[in-house]
């Protein structure tokens, strides 16, 4: 159960760190640049969280 | 006996031969470098720094010393072209050509000397060819691209910053006054950046690669030992509370 937990939680992560990614973009198109590195920030902390509970979900399985 | 004293007198030979060549072409170095500017600066005084790139070849040239011939005496013949009497030298391209392909060939030729010299021997005759492995043939091909890139990227970006001419237009135009600061503050960058690729991703590798890659066999083994744990660790709380707090700076900040 702990396994689909962290596959599913992980893939959300994963997924949804683009869409930080996606607003840094836009933020840039309106050059708001302190506003796109805090979402790059963003994005690569929940990229890594992500990843973290990707290992976790292999760690279970194994 | 006789045939010692021959293969003796024929090494000797030999590297006089390559002695004369790099030493030759360190004075041309020297002369396009260092002579031809300091005769059109309209100054006397640097001809004070003239003495020195001479006098490091001969001192290197007698110690062998890799240090003072492939660092030392390019440094000290073309260290002068950055004072501001060299301002017109420094401008005129084919100056530039020809110090690069002086400055090439004497490193090469230097290069080759310093290389440790085998005894000679009388006759010679080649062994029996083997098949080249496909390993070896495959590392051979990857390090000459390797030193192909390391030769080329900074041609490249000298090229491109000092001699292409809709690069220099644009600097003209962006820069108006100080368009040669800005090249030469270009350059500078770019030959910094081609010096830490060239360390980072050429040199450390190689070396790396003579060590069997020990570094990397023991990271790959501690990331091993960590992928097996079923906690996370510390770099996942890290990650959690600074996407928390980022995201706190950009409401507060963007509300």
């Amino acid at each position: 159960m702990r396994k689909y937990f962290f596959e599913l939680l992980s893939a959300i992560l994963l997924i949804g760190s683009f869409g930080f990614f996606w607003e840094c973009v836009v933020y840039l198109g309106r050059r708001d640049y302190v506003a796109a590195a805090l979402l790059t920030g963003i994005g690569m902390a929940v990229l890594h969280v992500g990843v973290e509970l990707a290992r976790l979900a292999l760690v279970e399985r194994a | 006996m006789a045939s010692f004293a021959v293969r003796g007198n024929f090494a000797g030979a030999m590297t006089l031969r390559r002695g004369s060549a790099y030493a030759a072409l360190g004075v041309n170095l020297w002369l396009i470098g260092f002579v031809v500017p300091a005769s059109f600066a309209g100054a006397a005084w640097p001809w004070a720094l003239g003495p020195l790139a001479p006098a490091a070849l001969a001192v290197g040239a007698l110690r062998r010393s890799p240090s003072l011939l492939l660092f030392g005496v390019p440094f000290l013949t073309l260290a002068p072209l950055a004072l501001p009497t060299f301002e017109s030298a420094r401008q005129s391209p084919l100056g530039f050509v020809l110090t690069a392909l002086s400055l090439a060939a004497y490193l090469a030729a230097s290069l080759r000397a310093l290389r440790p010299s085998l005894p000679a021997a009388k006759e010679t005759r080649p062994l029996d060819e083997a098949p080249l492995a496909l390993r070896w043939a495959r590392r051979i091909r990857a390090f000459n691209a390797l030193a192909f890139v390391a030769a080329a990227l900074p041609t490249l970006f000298i090229y491109t910053i000092d001699l292409h001419p809709p690069t220099v237009a644009a600097f003209a135009a962006s820069h108006p006054g100080d368009a040669e600061r800005a090249q030469a503050m270009a350059t500078a960058l770019a030959a910094l950046a081609s010096a830490l690729a060239l360390g980072g991703l050429l040199i450390r590798p190689l070396a790396a690669h003579l060590d069997r890659d020990f570094a990397l066999r023991v990271r790959i083994e501690e990331s091993r030992l960590v992928a097996r744990r079923g906690r996370p660790r510390a770099a996942f709380y890290f990650a959690v509370a600074a996407a928390l707090v980022l995201m706190a700076l950009v409401v507060v900040l963007r509300r």
